[in-house]
């Protein structure tokens, strides 16, 4: 062992006085307030957490489709057969009537169209 | 008078006055050690009860494969350890202050080559720090050291060895 490790190792060790019963008290009271800042931490995980679920699963609203604002079966409109459709005719108004026939007209159902034009008639009497 | 197994037996069965008997044991080695880095009162108290706190958070897991000596010395360089950390650009800042004092008392210019010697042994790599404080402030055998460290006794001796030399070289010591 040298001069310098000789010295070094001389450094001064004062003893110090603490006081025990203040010494605990204070550590005491740090252990409590870290029992409840984790008891905080804990309950404000929770509610976070209780939002943040409540918030993804959009508060028990309905799941609303958006794609159930369109007809899908378009295909329908094609293959109506408009002798055996079941509903009342007179529910619709004149113009859409004139609409089928002239529809009726075009695509060259000439027959058809009279005989539609004629049923509506015969239709209109009875109500009558 | 249980000894330090004993009571942190107890305290891990729920007895939270056990750790306060097993605290006052140990309470004034640590205070002084401490105060030997820090020479401050109120630091090394401070520091004491960031001991204490890791202790009483830590003891209940304690599996009583070391001594409690050594766990207890562990928890207090990593503690003076992160003091050097923290205190890094403190200590620059309170350098001019230092300088300014005028130190004819005897006494007081030893309290000033303690806090030369401090703060050059802060500047050490962590390793040769770890061993010089060990060495120093707790006073432990170089097997001692090993064991708290997880270092061989020979890499402490050849740590410790550098460590005086730096020492040499920032103190102007010839």
């Amino acid at each position: 062992m040298n001069e310098f490790e000789k010295n070094i190792l001389m450094v001064s060790k004062e003893e110090v006085h603490t006081n025990t019963d203040e010494f605990l008290t204070k550590l005491h009271s740090r252990i409590q307030v870290s029992k409840t800042n984790r008891q905080t931490l804990f309950v404000s995980s929770a509610i976070a957490f209780t939002f943040l679920f409540l918030i993804i699963t959009q508060f028990g609203a309905p799941d609303i489709q958006v794609d159930s604002f369109y007809d899908e079966d378009i295909e329908m409109l094609f293959e109506t057969d408009f002798w055996t459709i079941k509903s009342d005719s007179l529910d619709h108004d004149s113009s859409y009537t004139y609409d089928i026939a002239y529809f009726l007209l075009q695509e060259g159902y000439v027959w058809d169209t009279i005989e539609l034009l004629d049923e509506l008639g015969i239709e209109k009497e009875i109500s009558l | 008078m249980e000894n330090d197994y004993e009571l942190i037996k107890l305290f891990q069965d729920g007895d939270k006055a056990s750790f306060d008997r097993l605290v006052r044991r140990h309470l004034s080695n640590t205070v002084g050690f401490f105060y030997t880095i820090t020479r401050d009162k109120m630091a090394s108290e401070d520091l004491a009860q960031d001991v204490f706190f890791k202790l009483y958070k830590s003891l209940k897991k304690f599996k009583f494969q070391s001594a409690f000596s050594t766990y207890l010395y562990r928890t207090n360089l990593n503690t003076a350890n992160s003091w050097f950390t923290r205190n890094k650009w403190k200590k620059l800042l309170h350098l001019d202050q230092i300088l300014n004092q005028q130190t004819n008392d005897q006494s007081v210019e030893k309290e000033w080559l303690n806090k030369e010697l401090w703060d050059a042994i802060s500047k050490l790599p962590k390793k040769q720090r770890s061993v010089v404080i060990m060495r120093i402030a707790e006073g432990l055998s170089y097997k001692e050291i090993s064991v708290v460290t997880g270092m061989s006794e020979g890499t402490a001796k050849v740590n410790f060895h550098h460590a005086l030399n730096r020492l040499k070289g920032v103190l102007n010591y010839e």
